[in-house]
């Protein structure tokens, strides 16, 4: 049972601090998804890009290094699939995703704003208290992409939503503003808001999990996973017996 | 549970449950256990009949934000937490000012073009 009476809206208590970090080599969506992110997370620090040569515990003693606790890794492969690690360190656990469907915060159709630094209310699919593997990810999602209560760069109000929900086995990203009913439109400023969709938007397809920071035993993996590999390959192959199933 | 992606593999794929649950365990602070530090809800989710229909999967994502929102509006009023932004209060916002402009004139520009084709 929570203590209801006594609640502390000021001190910062939860000290989750986020490395984020990127591969080099990494192309322009996916380093503009990185900066909006780092907008959206005042308690990230920054950090420049990994050389891909350099083995991933790096990464663990950089995090230590910059007073973080937390990490997101943005890898790119190939010039074109881009990978993202989430990781606790420096004990563990950590996952890895393949990123899909990218949309920053920079497209025109997505009328949404919010206050930089402001808190988000964090929205969690109800099949993430369901499975063990979703339940683990649920947690370092909350730790790492919500905003510790008093955090010094963080702002008051809380006027966006972040949204993760499950669909065709992949984890959707959606961030919303929170539009509070406008009383100079003649509205009631009591009444229920309206959402607007900031961004940016991208889907995760969990991959493994690991118990250590980057590295240590598999807890889990995806059997529905196929690599952006296998799935041009198939995708050829496909394309080639369409011909020779024709020509037969 | 160990599906098999594609026909002929016959791997074994991990699912270490007890491991998940230690990592949980040791994952979920103290620090973060009243809610106020997590702002955290769970909504349930409207079936989706085709994932690649983008307007009803996104309908579907909204009302599922929209649940949220309501839902968490609900323990912010409780704990007294200001989330309601005054309309004179003025600071940094994620997007500029000249990036919301442009995403204005866009849109009027757009709803211009449905009315002329009307």
């Amino acid at each position: 049972v929570e203590e209801e009476k006594s609640v502390d809206l000021i001190r910062w208590v939860n000290k989750q601090r986020v490395l984020v970090l990127a591969s080099r080599g990494i192309t322009h969506r996916p380093r503009h998804l990185v900066q909006d992110l780092r907008i959206l997370m005042p308690h990230s620090k920054k950090e420049s890009k990994m050389d891909k040569k350099d083995r991933l515990e790096t990464i663990n003693e950089i995090t230590e290094l910059r007073h973080c606790n937390k990490s997101l890794y943005f890898e790119m492969r190939r010039h074109s699939d881009l990978y993202m690690w989430i990781s606790a360190t420096p004990a563990g656990p950590s996952a890895k995703f393949l990123v899909e469907n990218i949309h920053t915060m920079d497209e025109m159709k997505l009328t949404g704003n919010c206050l930089k630094g402001s808190r988000p209310l964090l929205v969690f699919d109800k099949v993430f208290d369901d499975e063990d593997h979703l339940k683990v990810l649920k947690a370092m999602f909350r730790q790492t992409f919500g905003t510790p209560k008093g955090h010094p760069k963080s702002k008051a109000f809380i006027d966006h939503i972040m949204l993760f929900t499950v669909a065709d086995r992949r984890i959707w990203f959606r961030n919303y503003q929170i539009v509070q009913p406008d009383p100079t439109l003649g509205m009631d400023p009591n009444g229920e808001p309206t959402l607007a969709e900031i961004g940016p938007r991208f889907v995760l397809n969990p991959f493994r999990i690991f118990s250590g920071s980057f590295y240590g035993a598999t807890l889990w993996e995806n059997p529905h996973y196929i690599s952006p590999t296998a799935m041009r390959r198939n995708l050829r192959q496909k394309r080639s017996t369409k011909y020779s199933t024709k020509v037969k | 549970d160990e599906n098999v992606a594609n026909g002929e593999s016959k791997k074994v794929y991990k699912y270490d449950r007890a491991g998940l649950k230690e990592k949980l365990d040791e994952l979920c602070t103290a620090t973060e256990k009243h809610w106020v530090e997590r702002l955290e809800v769970t909504v349930e989710k409207e079936e989706i009949e085709d994932i690649h229909d983008d307007f009803a999967r996104e309908t579907s994502f909204y009302n599922q934000a929209l649940a949220g929102a309501l839902q968490g509006q609900k323990h912010l009023e409780k704990y007294g937490v200001p989330h309601r932004r005054p309309a004179d209060y003025y600071a940094e916002m994620v997007k500029t000012d000249a990036h919301m402009h442009k995403v204005r004139a866009n849109l009027a520009a757009e709803k211009e073009r449905v009315e002329r084709s009307e």
